[in-house]
């Protein structure tokens, strides 16, 4: 890890890896949607509406899946110190906070022909609400420690005190009479309760989105470490002036 | 490919709305990654390399 944490070296590894996992996503995403609009079949209770689900899972997954490894990085950037850790948390804070707004306006789209309502607030719904807006406070506390050039040290607290949701989120339709239906995919069994003709471009499409999600924090990274440059660079042309 | 895009029940169970919606946000969020990148990172190499040096 440490290794890695070297910011040129860092660089030279993520400029060769940036174009291939775009790439990648951009290919297994396509594929997902394409087989999930056109190709796959309807489910036999829900019908139709089934096929948003090629679209809500993968940003459902990604924005939980984000979040954990904005807790990762945070925890890293407070307790080594880790040059790369805070630009990391930074950079996967808009896109986890993206893809929980894209599962919840799937969601919600999903929920109008299946449950005859956009919205309830049910437990799986309320903190899927709940993890938006703790992206939102980590994006807003870190951008105000950012703008005065201090240590990203209460976004990172906030960050792990966050975490606590993610459970929630996890097992929010066994503890709690939801709405929402119970999973379907086991990770840790690797098992499925969906037909092989829908899981198909499910697993697809996840695994565009989760590249795509690789892809975009990589970009952001690297942008932040460029800005870094140029800033460090006006100050030593400015104390050299003075 | 047109049969399919103006299937009623694909507009009647909000499925376009849902893609289109995503797709616009996958898309933007990549282009906004992609160009803040270019341009941060072009930036950082005219501060290291000023325009006319021979360095």
């Amino acid at each position: 890890m440490h290794r890695y944490a070297n910011p040129t070296r860092f660089l030279k590894i993520a400029r060769v890896v940036t174009p291939i996992v775009a790439l990648l996503g951009m290919a297994l995403t396509a594929a997902g949607l394409w087989i999930g609009l056109f190709a796959s079949p309807p489910d036999y209770q829900q019908g139709e509406s089934v096929r948003i689900m090629y679209v809500h899972v993968p940003a459902a997954w990604l924005g939980a899946g984000g979040y954990m490894s904005l807790a990762i990085a945070s925890a890293t950037a407070l307790i080594w110190r880790h040059p790369l850790a805070t630009i990391a948390a930074r950079a996967i804070a808009p896109a986890g906070a993206a893809f929980t707004a894209i599962c919840l306006i799937s969601g919600s789209l999903w929920g109008k022909p299946t449950w005859g309502t956009y919205w309830v607030w049910d437990a799986r719904l309320t903190s899927m609400l709940i993890l938006l807006f703790l992206y939102l406070g980590y994006l807003a506390l870190s951008a105000s420690e950012a703008e005065k050039g201090g240590e990203a040290r209460a976004s990172s607290i906030l960050a792990l005190v966050g975490v606590i949701n993610l459970p929630i989120i996890k097992y929010s339709v066994e503890w709690w009479n939801t709405l929402h239906q119970g999973s379907s995919i086991s990770v840790v069994n690797a098992s499925s309760k969906i037909a092989p003709a829908l899981l198909t471009p499910l697993l697809l499409s996840v695994a565009g989105f989760s590249f795509l999600f690789a892809a975009i924090v990589l970009m952001r990274m690297r942008a932040m470490l460029a800005q870094q440059r140029v800033d460090a660079r006006s100050r030593r042309m400015a104390e050299a002036l003075a | 490919m047109d049969g399919v895009v103006t299937r009623p029940d694909l507009w009647a169970n909000f499925i376009w709305p849902a893609y289109a919606i995503t797709l616009v946000g996958l898309v933007g969020l990549l282009a906004w990654a992609y160009i803040s990148m270019r341009t941060a990172e072009k930036k950082a190499d005219e501060v290291k390399r000023p325009r006319g040096s021979l360095q």
